[in-house]
């Protein structure tokens, strides 16, 4: 079998503290083949930065292995760094004094690139994250989500197999995190084949993106699976909110009516009408069926509580019985 | 792999020091009028003729010159790694520099190297100003000997900036540390003055820095145009200083890098 991308195996870290060791991970295992997207998600202080820190070689774990690629991150820390790319949470980790396009051939060359590839290359993250125009100014003269893709661009100079994001959509608008995501998912996953470990606080993002998810709590490891299978297992109903254009009278009746549908209320009416399904499993083709046979346009339909919320929500409640 | 690293972090330090441009022309000025103030304070002293500068060939200028110079370049060795490390700190950007393919030693003290470079710029403006203006009298110097002593002076004032980078690792500020340097390099290492005038119990202190031997070596050389072998002496001394520093230097910083690397402590300051 191929090495995964990264092993974790009774991972634990505790921080020295003043009054007494902060435990930010305990006992973790977890295994992320390569090529996987892979989302780590949990409330704040559960632990997922120092899990990144510890595989990215900044963070010493108290005990416990982590392997990336197969490389153990304290013993073969140099051969773990040519390997991965990483994206900080805090995206003023930057040399604001030097243009975004310095910034960026400094690190290449701290990467081991020739000062010609390394301008090449710069010059492509540059154009590939739309930072061409801003290429030349100061980075401090840049908007948190200049910066942000800056920090992005800087993570894939060398073309690590492996990519780390904390947080990478943080303080985006809506437009240049999904363009970000899109990058992500397609550019770097889909198309090139990187192994990427991202965490984020947004939901959406996280079921959008993520071919499997850990959900961290405290330090440890509460469930691992697919962002819909947790969610499935989660909910033995869930709710769903829909959005469809126009007013429609009826409509709440007839899917009231529907299998699998436990209740249905009016949330708003108007322009739009916004109904909100509480459904014993996912929905199903009957479901889509009805709606395009009464001929109206779905402007959103998605778990209103969201999915994972839910997850973590009964695990938590799981933790403390 | 590692020299073009070291190329990218010479040129970033000079990107960012000029970056800053009244401060950066600023430098030079500076270090141009400390020359002016050594050749009054040189005219006020000429007359009285101290006793202890018979070793040296008792041109005052020259003596005081030789020892600005050489202090000012290796203050900044003594300095500039940890401050460039607190810099780093506060910007954030020691983990972006620890995740590169470059070693950590040279991440943390390749900073410093413009600095370095422009400190021995500036120290060779100041010579030649001092000679071109104010005739310091360096006709008879050996330089290839005085080049060879600076370099091992250089080698062991590197073990000690390493040891500073370690300190800035760990407690973050390194005011103690300049403090501390500051004190040996003015006090005691005959910078202003030869180490033969201090108290003779203050003596052996002085001589346990490697700037007092490198400075007395120094103005032999420049002054007197002694060879490197009638200096072989100082020559060990420093040798000596620099391989018990350097190795110590380089341990300090592992252990400190482990030290934060434990803590989760390098991105904090
Ligand atoms: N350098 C540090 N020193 C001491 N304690 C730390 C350090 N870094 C993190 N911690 C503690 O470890 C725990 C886990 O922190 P961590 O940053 O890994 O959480 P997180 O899941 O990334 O949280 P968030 O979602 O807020 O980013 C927290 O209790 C935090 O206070
Ligand atoms: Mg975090």
């Amino acid at each position: 079998m191929l090495t995964p991308a990264l092993e974790a195996v009774d991972l634990a870290h505790a921080y020295p503290g003043p009054r007494g060791a902060v435990e930010a991970l305990r006992a973790v295992t977890l295994t992320v083949p390569r090529g996987e997207f892979f989302g780590l998600f949990g409330p704040n202080g559960a632990g997922k930065t120092t899990f990144i820190r510890v595989l990215a070689t900044l963070v010493i774990p108290t005990s416990g292995h982590a392997r990336v690629l197969g490389l153990d991150v304290v013993r073969d820390a140099a051969r773990v760094r040519a390997q991965i790319g990483l994206v900080f949470s805090n995206e003023n980790a930057l040399y604001g004094r030097l243009t975004g396009r310095q910034n960026l051939e400094f690190f290449a060359a701290l990467q081991g690139l020739a000062p010609g590839a390394a301008r090449r290359r710069s010059a492509e993250l540059l154009d590939f994250l739309g930072l061409t125009s801003a290429a030349d100014r100061p980075a401090q003269a840049y908007s948190t989500g200049m910066r942000q893709k800056l920090n992005v661009a800087r993570a894939l100079l060398h073309d690590p197999a492996i990519i780390f994001l904390d947080e990478p959509t943080k303080g985006l608008d809506a437009l240049t995190a999904e363009t970000l995501r899109h990058l992500l998912r397609r550019e770097l996953a889909e198309r090139r084949g990187k192994t990427v470990l991202l965490t984020t606080h947004d939901l959406g993002e996280m079921e959008q993106l993520c071919d499997r998810v850990a959900v961290l709590e405290a330090g440890r490891l509460r469930a691992v699976g697919a962002p819909a299978d947790l969610v499935r297992e989660a909910s033995r109903s869930v709710i769903y909110r829909l959005e469809v254009a126009g007013s429609g009278p009826g409509l709440a009746d007839r899917l009231a009516q529907l299998p699998g549908v436990r209740a249905v209320t009016l949330a708003a009416d108007g322009a739009a009408t916004v109904l909100d399904l509480t459904l014993a499993r996912a929905p199903e083709a009957d479901l889509w069926r009805l709606l395009a046979d009464l001929g109206v346009r779905v402007l959103r339909f998605g778990p209103k509580e969201d999915g994972l919320v839910t997850v973590l929500k009964e695990l938590s409640q799981a933790g403390h019985e | 792999m590692s020299k073009y690293a070291l190329l990218a972090l010479v040129r970033r330090g000079f990107l960012h020091a000029a970056s800053y441009r009244l401060n950066f022309f600023g430098n030079y000025l500076g270090a141009a009028l400390v020359v002016v103030f050594f050749s009054v304070l040189a005219d006020f002293y000429g007359q009285a003729r101290p006793a202890g500068l018979a070793l040296f060939g008792g041109d005052t200028f020259t003596f005081l010159l030789i020892g600005g110079v050489t202090a000012r370049f290796f203050n900044v060795g003594f300095k500039q790694y940890a401050r460039e490390l607190e810099h780093e700190l506060a910007a954030g950007t020691v983990e972006p520099l620890l995740v590169t393919a470059t070693p950590a030693p040279l991440a943390l003290l390749g900073p410093a190297l413009w600095a370095l470079i422009e400190g021995l710029l500036i120290a060779a403006l100041q010579l030649a100003l001092g000679v071109w203006l104010f005739r310091a009298d360096l006709s008879r110097a050996d330089w290839p000997a005085a080049l060879a002593l600076g370099v091992l002076a250089l080698l062991a004032v590197t073990g000690w900036g390493l040891l500073s980078a370690a300190f800035v690792l760990v407690f973050k500020r390194a005011d103690p540390l300049s403090w501390l340097a500051d004190v040996t390099l003015y006090m005691f290492a005959g910078v202003y003055f030869p180490v033969a005038a201090l108290p003779a119990g203050l003596q052996p202190l002085a001589w346990a820095l490697p700037l007092s031997h490198a400075l007395e070596a120094l103005r032999l050389a420049l002054m007197q145009g002694r060879s490197l072998m009638e200096l072989a002496r100082y020559a060990w001394i420093l040798a000596g200083f620099a391989l018990a520093l350097l190795p110590l230097g380089v341990l300090g910083l592992e252990a400190a890098l482990r030290h934060a690397r434990r803590r989760g402590s390098l991105g904090h300051y």
